[in-house]
């Protein structure tokens, strides 16, 4: 009786014990234990002094008029640009108009 | 660079709704998830004002300050980013927001919100730039290409401006005494204003 028991507390300790051993970060894959206030997840890019440039110009840009390029993006000053209606493959518009009906 | 900022000059804002569109379509926002809104006061009467809200990068993020597993940090230009690998979706950055900038796609059992979704300022996450990860779970990395958030550069009135704070201010300062009036930068105070002895 007094073996049997002794059995299953040792059991019973052993499965405890390696239920514990696998509450490790490397093999959960996730952060476990935190500091408070600090951030432990993946480190972040810093933005690069090329883009940071272009960001300049950007954002210095943002108030003027807007350019061909549309949207706000570095405008060249200049009224927007009006394609001529030559231009316009009108055909394929109207073909793609037609699609679109279903007919 | 100072920091990075986002203004919205509720003069200018025609509630066209671009820049939500625009937003969705950029990072492929999930359906349920809106990280940037426009909201309307007085609609249909007037002194009708609308502006676009969205995360607006806080100097001293009350979100930051809550999340229990400190998933959220500022990167070095002030844009405040989270790792979706870290969130537990608790919620307690949506109670601490002023702007109610932090959403949840509500696909979880048992209620479980998910992990939180907000506006990246088009600075995509901790995931490698340009990553498919990093696309997948926080969307496009316009920053780190040297564009500005799609909302900002599509808003056809000029209403949404982004970009270093000091720049951004500069050219609303410009606009108001052009135009002789200002109904005051909406929630650049709530935002910006000094805490801590942080600016």
């Amino acid at each position: 009786m007094k073996t049997g028991k002794l059995i299953i507390t040792l059991a019973c300790l052993v499965a405890v014990g390696a239920s514990l051993g696998a509450c490790r970060e490397d093999e959960q894959g996730r952060v476990l234990l935190y500091d408070k206030g600090v951030y432990l997840g993946k480190p972040d890019t810093p933005v690069s002094k090329q883009a940071r440039r272009a960001l300049l110009i950007r954002i210095q840009r943002q108030n003027e008029l807007t350019g061909p390029q549309g949207g706000g993006g570095p405008g060249s000053g200049t009224p927007p640009d009006v394609r001529p209606p030559a231009s316009t493959p009108l055909d394929a518009l109207r073909e793609r108009a037609r699609r679109q009906s279903g007919n | 660079m100072a920091r990075m900022k986002f203004l919205c000059d509720a003069e200018r804002c025609i509630e066209c709704n671009a820049c939500t569109v625009a937003c969705k379509n950029e990072h492929e926002v999930p359906w349920g998830i809106t990280r940037r809104r426009v909201v309307t006061i007085n609609d249909g009467r007037p002194g009708e004002r609308s502006i676009s809200v969205a995360c607006m990068h806080c100097s001293d993020a009350p979100c930051i300050a809550v999340c229990p597993v400190d998933c959220i940090y500022q990167t070095e230009d002030g844009v405040v980013l989270h790792s979706k690998d870290l969130c537990i979706g608790c919620g307690y950055c949506f109670y601490a927001c002023p702007f109610g900038a932090p959403q949840y796609p509500q696909a979880g059992n048992y209620g479980s919100r998910g992990k939180m979704d907000k506006c990246t300022f088009c600075n995509g996450g901790p995931e490698e730039d340009h990553s498919d990860a990093e696309f997948q779970k926080y969307g496009r990395n316009r920053l780190a290409e040297g564009k500005l958030p799609l909302c900002a550069e599509m808003c056809s009135t000029k209403a949404l401006l982004a970009g270093d704070g000091e720049k951004v201010s500069d050219i609303y300062r410009e606009r108001v005494v052009a135009r002789g009036f200002g109904s005051g930068a909406w929630g650049w105070g709530t935002a910006y204003q000094i805490k801590g002895g942080r600016i």
